[in-house]
């Protein structure tokens, strides 16, 4: 059978061997990225085109052909330790107007890492502080699910950087956001969940009853795909 | 000057550390209340109650921030409580914190026999027993010390300090006469690391600002080992870390929230020379 080069390609199961390699295993991740001063029309929009990448909303459209170039070592150091910083690559604008990355937190998910630095801190903490700049506003917490195959991929926009996996040693760094994982350009739609709307004086009032606080609304979105829809776990059939 | 007045100066918000705070202080309780209604074999019970402790720990180190040393001590003292009940010797460094010696002492003591404790922990129970005068069990300190050697290059706490650090500076302590010299030499580790952590998260001034990373300006595994230090020092009227920190050599502002955070824990109104 001629390929596209009017090569014959022979399917043997040698064939196969040298162009199938062993997939890593890929972990679907929940995360949660922490939004201020989105209305409901903009959630809207967010679930008909996914959370775009800085870099991304401020052109409007994407140069595709430019995304290589900005996937870098180089780039998510700076989104990670230079996040406002002049970017000399950039005229000197700040490094966070054209990151390609999006942080999300994840939280402390191993009990290794919680038995070594004793801490524990919730990821949808994390997020709200964000959400709510700093404890001064309302806020929105999306739910989103990020692919992770436990190594650095930063190449590969569908795969997520994982933060304390950087750190081979110990596995947690005392410098960076405690279970930050970092998406690529744009976390797509079917991959979002939910955003959840919290009142921070809902969330006030409820833990000065000594209560955790819980989100005022939830807006469901109508265009994610349920992993359990698309994974390759096999669930028995009676 | 009180640490207070000095976070403008490290670029540090007071209105941003007291919101934080409250939260913290909420959550802390908020979680603490949910474990309650969980059962303490379930893994649900160990993350409440550790998010609970966290976040006490939290609480307390933003106290010591804003100069509020009662905030501080009960916040500490919650923390300490918290990480007992999970049977976790890091309690003692809540406690180094908030109490005196003898509490202190008696704390250790309540952690009975060494069953059940994940062996890292052991160096906080070391470093505590390495603080006391009189009254050390011998039995017990060599079966820590026993337990503990085959990992003493594990990291552990915040900063991945490794066991062994927490082993050298106990067994300093356990001698009769400390002199500035070896104490120096025993808490260098801790104070080079804390440094240099300080110096790379200030850099990054977007998160410092936003005390958005997991390691503490006032950070609580270093300020409990210093105070566990400043304490038996001052007991052993064999003088003070706060001169030997001058001579240390540090990350200028490292030098200085340390020498404040201790003078304030010990009601000292010495002046940085």
């Amino acid at each position: 059978m001629p390929d596209s080069f009017g090569e014959d390609i022979t399917f043997t199961t040698d064939h196969f061997s040298t162009i199938c390699y062993d997939a890593p295993t890929v972990i679907i991740q929940q995360v949660i990225k922490g939004l201020s001063d989105l209305t409901d029309v903009e959630i809207d929009e967010i679930f008909k085109g996914g959370i775009a990448c800085n870099w991304w909303r401020r052109l409007r459209s994407l140069p595709q052909k430019q995304v290589p170039d900005r996937l870098t070592d180089r780039n998510l150091e700076w989104h990670r330790n230079s996040f406002k910083k002049p970017d000399p690559l950039q005229g000197n604008a700040p490094f966070c107007d054209n990151t390609p990355f999006i942080s999300t937190s994840a939280g402390t998910v191993e009990r290794d890492v919680m038995n070594r630095t004793n801490t524990l801190t919730a990821a949808w903490k994390t997020a709200l502080y964000f959400a709510t700049d700093r404890w001064t506003k309302d806020g929105w917490l999306v739910y989103c699910h990020l692919f992770l195959i436990g190594k650095r991929a930063i190449l590969l926009e569908a795969f997520s950087e994982e933060l304390r996996e950087l750190n081979i040693y110990t596995g947690f760094s005392p410098f960076y956001v405690e279970g930050e994982i970092t998406a690529k350009i744009v976390i797509p739609t079917a991959q979002i969940e939910r955003a959840d709307s919290w009142s921070l004086s809902d969330a006030q009032t409820a833990i000065a009853s000594g209560n955790l606080p819980a989100a005022s609304r939830v807006k469901k979105n109508p265009n994610f795909v349920k992993p359990d829809d698309y994974n390759n776990l096999r669930s028995l059939l009676v | 000057m009180p640490l207070h007045d000095l976070l403008k100066e490290l670029n540090l918000d007071p209105e941003l550390i007291a919101r934080d705070r409250d939260m913290s202080v909420g959550l802390a309780w908020a979680y603490q209340r949910s474990a309650l209604e969980i059962r303490s074999d379930e893994d649900r019970w160990f993350a409440h109650m550790m998010a609970s402790a966290t976040e006490y720990r939290r609480a307390g180190a933003h106290s010591i921030l804003l100069s509020d040393r009662e905030g501080a001590a009960k916040m500490f003292d919650q923390a300490g409580g918290v990480y007992t009940q999970m049977r976790r010797p890091y309690a003692l460094m809540m406690f180094w914190c908030s109490r005196e010696t003898n509490d202190v002492s008696a704390r250790a003591r309540d952690f009975g026999s060494l069953e059940g404790i994940d062996r890292n922990q052991l160096s906080y129970l070391l470093l505590s027993s390495g603080a006391e005068d009189e009254g050390r069990e011998t039995e017990k300190w060599e079966a820590i010390t026993m337990r503990m050697s085959g990992s003493q290059n594990a990291p552990i706490g915040v900063l991945g300090m490794p066991v062994g650090v927490y082993a050298d500076l106990a067994h300093t302590l356990a001698r009769r006469e400390l002199s500035p010299s070896t104490v120096l030499e025993a808490l260098l580790p801790f104070l080079l690391t804390y440094s240099t952590a300080l110096r790379r998260c200030m850099e990054d001034e977007y998160h410092w600002r936003l005390l958005a990373f997991p390691f503490h300006p006032a950070e609580p595994d270093v300020l409990g080992v210093l105070y566990c230090v400043e304490a038996t020092l001052r007991r052993r009227q064999q003088g003070s870390l706060l001169r030997i920190l001058e001579s240390a050599s540090l990350f200028p502002p490292a030098t200085n929230l340390l020498y404040n955070a201790i003078s304030e824990r010990f009601h000292n109104p010495e002046k940085l020379m």
